[in-house]
């Protein structure tokens, strides 16, 4: 624990006075393959001081989080990272540990069977034996003195998520870390929970603690952190001190400039970009104060009082965080969670489903986020990832193959899928190719809605502009199209009008006209802006 | 196999052709095992020329018609996603029930057959339902059948074998054109099941569902019925093939269908089956079937010692799933 540190240092010029860094991170280039996920990025973490990391989703944050943690062993990138002054090869996470370096990851991990006393000390000292009334013991100590709310005997399964979080945290300061890095921690937590967590950040921070505190919320941002440094496409584009906190500077940073000729012409009544926040025509699909609960936490939902409407040609676009609901109010509007309170209407009609299987059959497709996940079969080719939610019409029986065929052929065509044939597993396609097959799948019944959820993500340039073009074109034949993106130029680049969800609810609306990047992230991230920030 | 249609390609270049007809018959999944098979007999009859005789083919055919027949129906189930150790004991179970219906209670054999045929169906349904309905796994839920149903069969059976059975039933152990009746049904099921698996709507949701079950329901398709018609079709094929060792044996034997649940989960993952779902073939599972009969029976007539077998068909089954893990790694998702 130094003495020295952040006692009313002037933030500003790197490495005021003599000692170096607690951690630096010098000129890393990644590439993988032909990606370049991060460019002679440059980060310096001051001893004692708690360092934010901010970039929207794809800057690079993650991969920079995994070089320190020798995920990306020290020589599949170029730079140097040190600690302490002292260039170090991070090989393997054990490098990492051994040099006091913890990672929190976004993702829990933690071993459901074992007690929150296991959990926080497995691993750490005794002989071969675990004896776990020993562990559960010094957690109980170590517990205490962070002062969280936890029991170190009961099972970990049993918790909820934030609690499970919290013991993600004690296990990584039971390592007594140099550095320690949370990875979106909040996420999980409710309120209250990240109030102390930052609490107890502060505290250890104060006993001279280094953090890096990655977060999507300016808000807790600004709050908890000494120092910023601001990603994006790979690149460090800015460095600010708490001093110069600004959320518009920030947001401005994250953003940039971007490439407009992705984005193909809007055509029709959406080039007026009228300021309707409503559509202009009677709405094809409707949704009326749709509410779904959440699956782990009761008496909490996931998507609460959500109104929102798409016209015949339209697309609208639908912003917030990962987390927000977006996904879930997509999911529940297809029949795949069920809905506890509103309606949702199909043109005039209410719709009453319970299953995809309806859903597709009412004329509604779907494009999940995840390809991987819950999108493709990567058992079998092309041909039969089209045609999968069009067996019916292929024959009761026995399957017409010459069709089926055709339809494959179709789609590649029409999709301008790369591919050596429609018979190629879809695992061997780019990610751009595999997502213009869910494409293919979810148009091939011809619906009148159609729901996308991050429709790029993974995908190259060339490959997205294409898929834009593919959605302005099917919202011109006259599809209602949703959009669910992360990324505020996609979502600006291609819809007509536009709802914000933040923890499940509709922040903030408007139409192609009042609409801007900073307004969009600033809903979505519950940013103040420097007028309204009332410390 | 298939009749391909063939784009019309201008001026014919059979050099081209020729080459493209060796690069699909490579790429055909089942070309491993058929290889591997052949290189295991030709050893054999080497070894010992009696191993290719009429007589000893034929034998081994009909041994494995019985366990190929469960093969059939546990492919399917593997494929779909899920797997069923009951199949043995429900063999078993359908053997004694049949007997007992047909010599204790007189009725007639067909319909005794098909009630054994039902209860499989029956079984089936309940491994189906406490697996995918209540969320049970599919081990626990067959491992449990499997001790209930043989139980069951020692229960109704007292114990001991059910004989006599009518005369009549001879006729399903006949020779019909000059091959046992086991092999025929056994021959007919496979060729049915493989077609049914690469052309009909069922063997492709059967496909969807074991490759990604959540991805095929979003697609419209009723995983769980798709899963629950698997199960039956195990269900009704193990008890079935009880039935024809029933017919072959001349009784009901509570112990018919020892240890085949393992025997076929092998033979089929040998054949290419992945345990992870979704991949694998009837033919291929049928040729996994055949290769560690073949590998068993060549050993004896090579004057192996019987005790060494089973070692050999474990070390078969773990070199072939190192082989799956390896192939899956590099090119699987």
């Amino acid at each position: 624990m130094t003495p020295d540190g952040r006692t009313g240092a002037p933030a500003g010029a790197p490495s005021a006075g003599g000692s170096p860094p607690a951690l630096e991170l010098e000129s890393i280039t990644k590439r993988f393959g032909g990606v370049t996920a991060l460019r002679d990025a440059t980060v310096r973490v001051r001893r004692g001081e708690v360092h934010g990391l901010v970039g929207e989703n794809g800057a690079g944050k993650s991969t920079l989080l995994k070089i320190l943690d020798g995920q990306y062993p020290a020589g599949s990138y170029e730079g140097v990272v040190r600690i302490d002054g002292e260039a170090v090869a991070l090989h393997a996470p054990q490098d990492a540990r051994a040099r006091g370096i913890a990672i929190v990851p976004q993702e829990t991990s933690v071993i459901e069977t074992l007690s929150v006393g296991e959990n926080i000390c497995f691993g750490e000292g005794g002989g071969p034996f675990a004896d776990v009334r020993a562990m559960e013991r010094h957690a109980a100590a170590f517990i205490d003195q962070l002062a969280l709310r936890l029991d170190a005997r009961t099972q970990v399964a049993r918790l909820s998520s934030s609690q499970k979080q919290l013991v993600m945290i004690a296990r990584a300061l039971y390592r007594r870390p140099r550095v320690l890095i949370l990875d979106e921690p909040t996420s999980a937590l409710t309120a209250e929970e990240t109030a102390r967590l930052f609490a107890l950040v502060r505290q250890l921070r104060d006993g001279g603690l280094t953090c890096i505190f990655v977060s999507h919320r300016l808000d807790e941002v600004s709050e908890l952190c000494d120092r910023l440094s601001i990603l994006r496409d790979g690149r460090v584009v800015d460095e600010l001190a708490r001093a110069d906190f600004d959320v518009e500077r920030i947001i401005g940073s994250m953003i940039g400039r971007r490439l407009t000729d992705l984005y193909p012409e809007r055509t029709g009544d959406a080039a007026d970009a009228g300021p309707a926040a409503a559509p202009a025509a009677p709405p094809a699909l409707a949704v009326e104060r749709l509410s779904i609960r959440h699956p782990e936490r009761p008496g909490d939902f996931v998507v609460r009082d959500v109104s929102l409407a798409v016209a015949p040609g339209e697309v609208l676009g639908v912003g917030g965080l990962v987390g927000s609901g977006r996904s879930e109010l997509l999911g529940a509007i297809y029949g795949r969670h069920p809905i506890a309170s509103g309606r949702v209407l199909l043109g005039e009609r209410e719709l009453r489903i319970s299953s995809p299987r309806e859903a597709l059959a009412a004329g509604i497709g779907l494009v999940t986020e995840d390809r991987k996940r819950d999108g493709l079969l990567f058992n079998l080719g092309l041909r039969e990832n089209v045609t999968l939610a069009y067996l019916r019409s292929l024959g009761s029986v026995v399957l017409d193959r010459g069709r089926e065929r055709e339809i494959a052929q179709e789609a590649v065509r029409r999709f301008s899928i790369a591919t050596r044939s429609i018979e190629t597993p879809v695992g061997q396609l780019s990610g751009g190719n595999q997502q213009k097959v869910m494409l293919a799948r979810a148009l091939e019944r011809g619906p009148r809605v159609l729901l996308l959820d991050e429709p790029t993500v993974g995908v190259d340039v060339g490959a997205k502009a294409e898929i834009y073009r593919l959605i302005r074109a099917l919202a011109d034949a006259g599809v209602a199209v949703v959009v669910v993106s992360s990324e505020s130029a996609e979502l600006l680049g291609l819809c007509d009008r536009f709802v914000v969800l933040r923890d499940g609810a509709v922040v903030d609306r408007f139409g192609l006209g009042e609409a801007s990047e900073t307004r969009l992230m600033t809903a979505a991230m519950a940013a103040k802006t420097s007028s309204e920030e009332e410390r | 196999m298939e009749e391909r249609r063939v784009r019309a390609t201008p001026g014919g270049a059979d050099d081209a052709r020729a080459r493209r007809l060796l690069y699909q018959t490579l790429r055909v999944p089942e070309v491993g095992i058929l290889l591997a098979l052949v290189v295991a007999v030709a050893v054999f009859a080497l070894v010992n020329p009696s191993f290719v005789a009429w007589a000893n083919i034929e034998s081994n055919v009909r041994t494995i018609a019985f366990i190929g027949i469960v093969g059939v129906g546990q492919a399917m189930l593997i494929i779909a996603g899920e797997f069923d150790l009951s199949v043995g004991s429900v063999a078993a179970l359908g053997a004694v029930v049949a007997a007992i219906l047909m010599s204790d209670h007189g009725l007639p054999i067909p319909l005794a057959v098909i009630a054994a045929v039902a209860l499989g169906l029956l079984i089936g349904l309940v491994n189906g339902l406490l697996t995918v309905k209540v969320g049970l796994p599919a081990l626990i839920v067959t491992l449990g059948m499997l001790f209930a149903a043989r139980g069951l069969a020692y229960v109704i059976s007292g114990g001991t074998q059910v004989y006599p059975l009518p005369d009549g039933v001879r006729t399903l152990s006949d020779r019909v054109l000059g091959l046992p009746m086991a092999i025929w049904v056994f021959v007919v099921l496979a060729l049915v099941a493989d077609v049914a698996m690469r052309r009909s709507g069922f063997g492709r949701r059967l496909y969807a569902v074991g490759g990604n079950r959540e991805a095929a329901q979003l697609a419209g398709i009723r995983a769980d019925r798709v899963k629950l018609a698997a199960f039956m079709l195990t269900g009704a094929l193990a008890a079935l093939a009880g039935v024809l060792v029933m017919a072959q044996l001349g009784s009901g034997d509570p112990q018919i269908g020892m240890n085949w649940e393992l025997a076929v989960i092998a033979a089929v993952v040998v054949g290419g089956i992945s345990l992870r779902g979704g991949v694998g073939s009837i033919a291929g599972a049928l040729l996994g079937v055949l290769f560690l009969q073949v590998v068993s029976s060549g050993l004896v007539v090579s004057g192996v010692e019987a005790t060494l077998q089973p070692v050999a068909v474990g070390t078969v089954m773990i070199a072939a799933l190192g082989i799956d893990q390896v192939r899956h790694r590099r090119f699987g998702g």
